[in-house]
């Protein structure tokens, strides 16, 4: 049977483990490696990741397309200098995914969580948490057994591609998973997290996959920055003993539904949505009339 | 199950911008690299999705890095035009709307040589830096690349396998 958000926080609760020990544990089991191999490749991605926030930030150049790029440099100069509305731990977030996500659009060198399409997120509340709260590297590799296993549940009980769901399916998850993940870092229990990465879920059902000209740039490195805030929202609130009333896998379970439900010109095909705006149609134009790089 | 373990979903690690049009097209060009070794000629043939936005997603670069033995994780992949110049691999891109009957949207196809070999093989990158062989030399096959696979490995066991040996 398929683990589900339930039997994972009923299995954490009854061992008392946080649900990153629940995953690492797993892992070791069906994979045969030591504890101490697994956790060494969960940091060697911890570490990839920690390098394309430092690649991106101070990174001005603009991608091929000219559809991103110097975004993540300068919301860095502006949080620097004054003190940003959303405070230093949001803002560090939104800063560090939109250096991941600039870094994957030229090119650099990133770890897919769960997609490089949403590959900002994890990398950004966890690059926070560390420099706004002082958690060490080892403690946010746990997270990250944390955010494998909640993107695990929804990976085989709905999907994580947009070309599959929607972008529900990708930055959705994403931040669901980042969610989750920064409750049990805040050590909130393996309930709270559920109800984290539900209340985190249940505010983008519905986000259709839609980039201009195709390519994983507009709106892909925005959302993935306002994910970041959207993950630290719903931790705050289950932190604060708040609960989602619609359970975590029924909420996933709609993600699914809606996902199917979704016509295919907003699943990743440039073909509805922001893609077809004017403005998109003429980004998209002007691309593909270049000369090809030879 | 599809996603099974911790690493499916935190990872891979890949050069950017897409699993499904990057780094699985990496992984198409490597299998005809650890085939042929060295390749000094190849027609690039890119289908569907791929031939409509390979510039944006760099599948031209990600495919001649393959071709030139780079990994979906090397990031000489972004400077695959400079070093296919340094080697001397002559390359010759095709771009075809359509998708062949019954293909997937990313297909690649690769006729190449070495010189002393050569062959003809198509594939598929089918997301998540997955990608799938499905035809070598005109012979149907369905070869799993997955994430983290050692291409090496398997083309040389195939190699020794009827019909290829």
């Amino acid at each position: 049977m398929k683990d589900t958000m339930e039997s994972i926080v009923e299995a954490c609760t009854t061992q008392d483990i946080s649900i990153g020990e629940w995953m690492l544990r797993r892992e070791v089991e069906r994979s045969g490696s030591s504890r101490r191999q697994i956790f060494g490749r969960m940091q060697e991605r911890l570490l990839v990741m920690k390098q394309a926030v430092r690649d991106g930030l101070h990174d001005l150049t603009e991608t091929e397309s000219r559809l991103s790029g110097g975004d993540a440099y300068r919301m860095h100069q502006y949080s620097q200098s004054t003190a940003p509305l959303s405070g230093p731990v949001i803002s560090t977030a939104m800063t560090a995914a939109m250096a991941t996500s600039e870094s994957n659009a030229k090119m650099g060198l990133i770890v897919a969580t769960p997609t490089a399409g949403s590959v900002g997120i994890l990398p950004g509340v966890l690059v926070s948490l560390q420099d706004n709260r002082g958690l060490d590297d080892d403690t946010l590799t746990m997270g990250l057994f944390a955010a494998s296993a909640i993107g695990y549940v929804f990976a085989n009980h709905a999907f994580i591609s947009g070309a599959a769901g929607g972008c529900q399916a990708e930055i959705g998850s994403a931040t669901a998973m980042a969610a989750g993940t920064i409750t049990e870092l805040q050590q909130g229990t393996p309930e709270q997290a559920a109800h984290a990465t539900a209340m985190a879920m249940k505010s983008l059902l519905g986000l259709v996959c839609d980039p201009v000209a195709g390519l994983v740039e507009v709106p892909c490195v925005k959302r993935n920055v306002i994910g970041t805030s959207i993950a630290f929202s719903a931790a705050d609130m289950a932190l604060a003993g708040i609960t989602s009333r619609i359970p975590c896998d029924e909420v996933i379970q709609t993600m699914h539904t809606i996902g199917r439900d979704m016509p295919g010109s907003l699943k990743e095909t440039a073909e509805g949505g922001l893609a077809q705006t004017p403005t998109g149609k003429e980004a998209a134009r002007k691309l593909y009339q270049r000369p090809c790089t030879l | 199950m599809e996603f099974d373990s911790c690493f499916d979903i935190i990872g891979p690690i890949m050069v950017g911008p897409s699993s499904s049009h990057t780094a699985g097209v990496v992984s198409i060009g490597k299998f005809v690299h650890d085939w042929l070794g060295d390749v000094t000629d190849v027609t690039i043939t890119f289908y569907g999705s791929l031939a409509s936005t390979y510039q944006g997603h760099g599948s031209d670069k990600a495919v001649l890095g393959g071709l030139l033995g780079l990994s979906a994780h090397d990031i000489n992949v972004r400077s695959a035009y400079a070093l296919a110049k340094d080697k001397g691999l002559r390359y010759d891109f095709r771009f075809c709307p359509g998708t062949p009957g019954g293909c997937h949207p990313n297909t690649v196809d690769l006729q190449a040589s070495s010189g002393a070999e050569s062959v003809h093989a198509s594939g598929a990158s089918i997301g998540g830096g997955v990608a799938y062989i499905y035809e070598i030399n005109g012979h149907h096959t369905a070869i799993n690349l997955g994430t983290g696979a050692d291409i090496l490995s398997i083309t040389a066991h195939i190699k020794k396998e009827a019909p290829f040996r």
